[in-house]
């Protein structure tokens, strides 16, 4: 049954063209992810962690095989559809943040909001209510350069919620994190989880995570080696 | 109503690029000046060239500015593409900032203009004052200014449909 599933991935294969080389980054995928799971996808660098994510996600499209993203397959999908299902159905979280800088945090949460046609007074309010949830709420007017890095992510966080996503695709979103402020970060993922039933994807080579993840995709060379149960520790 | 508020917030952040904004808003406000200074000059029997150099000026400023724009708005244009804005979303930010450049400049010159003539008037014996240039001379050389914006809207605009939402996923 699709509808148990936010994101189903089948035979999906991806490959590069590189000069006169193709590269295949990531092939024979098959994974169903459970509404309201806290998923992690796990290997080292270049395994093709990345380029899983975006096809995922619906950031870029399979070469052969098929995803269904909440229901829909991204194969069969107009390309003027994808900002609405983006705005709608998906959250992103990155590595980098990508906070822009000229805004200030609860700015920030907002702008996902800000084309659509939702009264500036509500977007407002569901964005303050994020920045509580992230206990940022203190800091709301600063810039991204008075904030920490953690702090940052946590910004990152609220604005990834906003639209209320089915699904939130999370970027090693500890990569640029101390260990400690990377452990708190996923906890707060996992407690945002646990708390509004959102499913999280989270793609990292941090072998730390494992513990909070309700199930662990093993990537290497492109391929899913082994799924397992991961601890499902909540705090 | 959505369009509007990108737009407003496009202002706010064109203000909040501080150095850059500034600079631009200079260089505009003395190729306003010297478009207008030219035209009025050409209204009063004067050579067409002289003009001609000074709109072609601000074409390339303004396909500086836009190329300028695009380049350090890239990152920020991918991610706000993975939130589900849209290019049209997107055009305005750039239509933002470009006019409000226009505009402050403008205000800029018109500050000028009017402490000037207020110091030469005061200082000079006869309390007149001298005409720097036509107000209509003025006004229409900030509309070919401000037309030749979308030449830096389009260039940005156009550079930026390249941009792919998955580029913001990449590492620093």
């Amino acid at each position: 049954m699709s509808e148990e599933y936010v994101v189903i991935a089948e035979q999906t294969t991806k490959e590069y063209r590189r000069g006169s080389e193709i590269i295949i980054a990531v092939r024979d995928i098959n994974l169903k992810i459970k509404k309201g799971e806290f998923f992690v996808i796990i290997g080292p660098s270049g395994s093709g962690k990345s380029t899983l994510l975006n096809v995922l996600s619906g950031l870029d499209t399979p070469t052969t095989g098929r995803i269904i993203l909440d229901g829909l397959d991204t194969g069969m999908i107009d390309e003027s559809m994808f900002p609405k299902i983006r705005r709608e159905r998906v959250g992103f979280v990155f590595q980098n943040f990508n906070l822009i800088d000229e805004l200030t945090a609860i700015e920030n949460v907002e702008a996902p909001l800000w084309p659509t046609s939702l009264s500036s007074k509500i977007i407002e309010e569901r964005a303050l209510t994020l920045l509580r949830h992230v206990d940022l709420i203190e800091r709301k007017d600063h810039r991204p350069k008075e904030l920490s890095g953690g702090e940052q992510q946590r910004v990152a966080i609220a604005r990834a919620l906003i639209n209320n996503p089915k699904v939130v695709f999370a970027d090693e979103p500890t990569g640029n994190l101390d260990s400690k402020t990377g452990e708190d970060i996923v906890r707060l993922l996992r407690k945002l989880n646990k708390e509004q039933g959102t499913t999280i994807i989270v793609v990292t080579h941090d072998q730390s995570l494992i513990k909070y993840a309700d199930r662990v995709a093993y990537l290497k060379d492109g391929r899913i080696t082994e799924i397992t149960k991961g601890k499902s520790i909540s705090d | 109503m959505m369009t509007f508020r990108v737009f407003v917030k496009s202002l706010r952040l064109a203000v909040r690029t501080g150095k850059r904004f500034l600079l631009f808003v200079i260089i505009y406000a003395i190729l306003l000046w010297l478009t207008a200074d030219r035209l009025d000059t050409l209204m009063t029997g004067g050579e067409f060239w002289p003009l001609l150099l000074f709109i072609g000026s601000v074409s390339v400023v303004a396909l500086v500015y836009g190329l300028l724009i695009s380049n350090y708005r890239k990152t920020q244009v991918a991610t706000l593409r993975c939130l589900g804005w849209t290019s049209s979303d997107i055009k305005w930010l750039f239509i933002g900032e470009l006019m409000l450049v226009c505009f402050v400049a403008a205000f800029i010159d018109l500050e000028i203009i009017v402490h000037y003539l207020g110091i030469v008037g005061y200082y000079s014996p006869s309390h007149t004052v001298p005409q720097i240039y036509s107000s209509s001379a003025f006004l229409i050389s900030l509309g070919i200014i401000v037309g030749v914006q979308f030449l830096g809207v389009f260039v940005a605009w156009r550079r930026m449909l390249n941009v792919r939402p998955m580029e913001a996923l990449r590492k620093a």
